[in-house]
């Protein structure tokens, strides 16, 4: 019996210092990304996987775990419900809004003032990204709309790549060719929590805006203005009805299906993800895919960029070694990596690296160009998944329906407003 | 007389032998020791079943910011959800959706059966392909179909249009999605349903049909009053385990239209999924997981009566 004692005394404190040298050896983290390593065909993850290592090799004390959220909505639970896991969110900025509204997200602009981390090496001035006067997540790289196209189909309709919304218009008559979509216009809810996110995403977070800059207030009301969205509601309804250069057909489609009318070239053009460009090009479109600014009112006006940004989570219990992979991730170093993957990368001393300096980062530094001069940065519904699906209800309506502009919008108001009200 | 008798005598040793237990010599050993026995399971059922289930009832009466509770409203987020004409057009849907998914599985899934029951070797082979569907994944399936369906490149639409009929928005058009909907998920669960009826009708005696067939009866005949006599309780509780998944299946209607065009497709689980993701307070989505758990309590009911009477 007190062998039997000792023995177990001896084994439980081999035990525990074993778990205590395990421990002190190396901290980990959890860092939640979209982006799953094991998908071989995805550059953008084979980048992620070698800038973990480029860390881990640095900082061998910290470990990164990856929890892997394609849709995102185990991170959003895990935010709601104030999980201390993960410790580092990747989050898309215009869902920060809605993740900053738990209060689960740490403040960083104390952080960055302590490390000295510049607020002017980006793209788009860092504080730009604040939400409410506080800076909730560091960019990590920008997107910006581009018309997307099937160079052949235009050329076909003689047709040049439009840069305003009257030029797409004028292109309806050109597009031939049954069963070719000329400018698809997603008005679906798959692809997405919310629904209607590529509509949004590409189309009415520039459209709503227009030229005074306001999208959503702080307080989470609707800023932009009736005239606004009056007038882009009769453009998209406009490019269905009398332009006809957008099939009926696009009332159902989500981000997926016109990447598939895309691939497949039943999709002669349309505002896209340049994130989506380089995979576009390896599924079948090849060298037959061209990007051009995306149309707009005039050929100068704003478009509406948002980044996949970092945050760290306020439940984390190990914040300090979080916010050391952060910056991290944030360097010029880290982001010359993540270029690699065809992002268009947030910092500008990134783009002195060997790779974004080759001919084969040509569109990257296009791309990172047009950031800078045509891009700008939105205020966010803090309900904006649920504005989603308002706004892609109210725009099939008018579509489907022959619904007005104007009662799309009195829809939209009536409804969001009750919805932030109760969420209120 | 000797029936009683043996009954008896039966219950007579039952009781001697009970006598000469220790457990009825010590009555607190009695009572404690089945719930001791039972103690992990009920545990592990308490902590996956019923206190999730027991905690959604509390919170359709909470106010919430996200997860946490803000405080009791009473009836509240009841009266605000039954209030809705949009709820009461979820359970419409819902309701079509699981009756229009159930008549066509069960049609599909007998015809199967019935064809291949007495298909020998073929029949096997046969229905090894036909169980393909029921092995994917419902976001596989919907992928699948999303493709099939598509009005641009989709091969349907194609070979609508090939003899002269105009395919439409498919998925887009506000009144076709929900049908669309129904095929495929009668599609992707009758080989459930023709495994189900299968193994039902391999039990039936042969005598039966041979009794039929000396009485002058046809197939039909052999049909109503045999095979269909027979498998009826199979049918139906398989019937009541699909209506009970349908309700609560909501991946293939978040790959095929995310619950549109319109709400066309919004059934009461998907409300449910939805509500949970986007809503900070989540009572009244709580109220909509009630509903469907009181529905699936009900077919629940039911689906236990009938297995009763399969198994006597």
């Amino acid at each position: 019996m007190i062998k039997a004692a000792a023995v177990l005394t001896v084994f439980t404190g081999v035990s525990a210092a074993s778990i205590d040298r395990a421990i002190a050896q190396a901290t980990e983290i959890i860092y939640s990304t979209f982006l799953d390593p094991n998908n071989a065909n995805d550059p953008r993850a084979a980048a992620q996987t070698k800038m973990i290592q480029a860390f881990e090799s640095k900082h061998p004390d910290i470990k990164i775990k990856l929890l892997v959220d394609p849709t995102g909505a185990t991170v959003t639970r895990a935010v709601k419900s104030r999980s201390d896991t993960p410790d580092v969110i990747r989050v898309v900025s215009f869902g920060l809004a809605e993740y900053a509204a738990t209060g689960n997200l740490v403040p960083l602009n104390d952080l960055v003032k302590k490390d000295g981390i510049s607020e002017d090496d980006w793209l788009l001035p860092l504080l730009t990204g604040q939400i409410d006067g506080k800076l909730y997540a560091l960019p990590q790289d920008f997107r910006i709309p581009i018309l997307t196209y099937r160079k052949s189909a235009l050329q076909e309709a003689g047709v040049a790549p439009p840069k305003t919304w009257e030029e797409v218009c004028a292109a309806g008559t050109k597009f031939k060719q049954p069963n070719v979509n000329g400018f698809a216009v997603p008005l679906g809810a798959t692809g997405g929590i919310g629904g209607a996110q590529s509509l949004a995403e590409f189309f009415l977070s520039t459209m709503l805006v227009g030229s005074d800059g306001r999208y959503f207030a702080p307080d989470g009301k609707i800023a932009f203005s009736k005239e606004n969205f009056v007038r882009a509601s009769t453009t998209i309804k406009d490019l269905f009805t009398k332009c006809k250069v957008t099939s009926l057909r696009s009332a159902q489609m989500g981000i997926n299906e016109v990447h598939d009318g895309l691939r497949s070239g039943t999709i002669a053009m349309t505002n896209y993800g340049l994130y989506r460009f380089k995979t576009l090009q390896a599924q079948g479109a090849g060298e037959d895919l061209g990007w051009a600014p995306a149309p707009s009112y005039t050929e100068s006006d704003k478009q509406t960029v948002y980044s996949y940004t970092i945050a760290l989570n306020r439940q984390s219990k190990k914040q300090d070694a979080a916010w050391t992979f952060m910056k991290f991730v944030i360097s010029p170093e880290a982001q010359a990596i993540a270029a690699e993957g065809g992002e268009v990368v947030s910092r500008k001393s990134a783009y002195t690296s060997p790779y974004l300096q080759s001919d084969v980062a040509k569109n990257q530094k296009q791309w990172a160009e047009l950031v800078s001069q045509r891009g700008r940065a939105v205020s966010y519904s803090p309900i904006l998944s649920t504005f989603h699906t308002i706004l892609g209800e109210a725009f099939q309506r008018m579509m489907l329906r022959d619904e007005s502009p104007e009662n799309a919008y009195a829809e939209v108001v009536k409804r969001y407003d009750e919805a932030l009200t109760k969420a209120q | 007389m000797s029936a009683s008798h043996t009954q008896t005598v039966v219950a007579g040793s039952e009781a001697s032998v009970l006598a000469d237990t220790p457990a009825t010599r010590n009555p607190a050993h009695l009572s404690w020791a089945p719930f001791l026995w039972f103690a992990p399971a009920i545990l592990i059922l308490f902590l996956v079943t019923l206190y999730p289930t027991v905690f959604v009832g509390w919170l359709s009466f909470q106010k919430t910011r996200y997860y946490d509770l803000t405080g009791f409203v009473g009836l509240t987020n009841y009266v605000e959800v039954f209030s809705s004409p949009a709820f009461w057009n979820t359970v419409y849907v819902s309701l079509v959706y699981v009756a229009g998914s159930l008549a066509g599985a069960v049609v599909l899934g007998m015809a199967a059966a019935l064809v291949l029951n007495n298909a020998g070797p073929t029949g096997t082979v046969l229905r090894v392909l036909i169980l393909f569907p029921w092995t994917l994944s419902m976001s596989v399936v919907g992928s699948i179909w999303l493709w099939l369906l598509n009005p641009s490149f989709g091969p349907i639409p194609y070979l609508m249009q090939l003899t002269g009929i105009d395919p439409g928005l498919m998925l887009g058009d506000p009144g076709l999605a929900l049908p669309l909907i129904i095929v495929v998920t009668a599609w992707w669960s009758f080989p459930y349903v023709m495994v189900m009826a299968t193994a039902a009708m391999q039990s039936i005696p042969k005598e039966l049909y041979e009794a039929v067939e000396i009485d002058g009866g046809g197939p039909l005949v052999k049909f109503r009053y045999v095979t269909l006599t027979h498998i009826l309780p199979t049918l139906g509780s398989t019937a009541l385990t699909l209506s009970i998944m349908y309700l609560t299946l909501m991946t293939l209607i978040i790959v095929m239209t995310g619950g549109g065009p319109l709400g066309s497709t919004t059934t009461l689980s998907f409300e449910a999924f939805r509500g949970t993701v986007q809503a900070v307070n989540i009572g009244p989505t709580a109220v909509v997981s009630i509903v469907v758990l009181l529905i699936n309590v009900g077919l629940g009911v039911v689906y236990t009566r009938l297995t009763g009477r399969v198994t006597g």
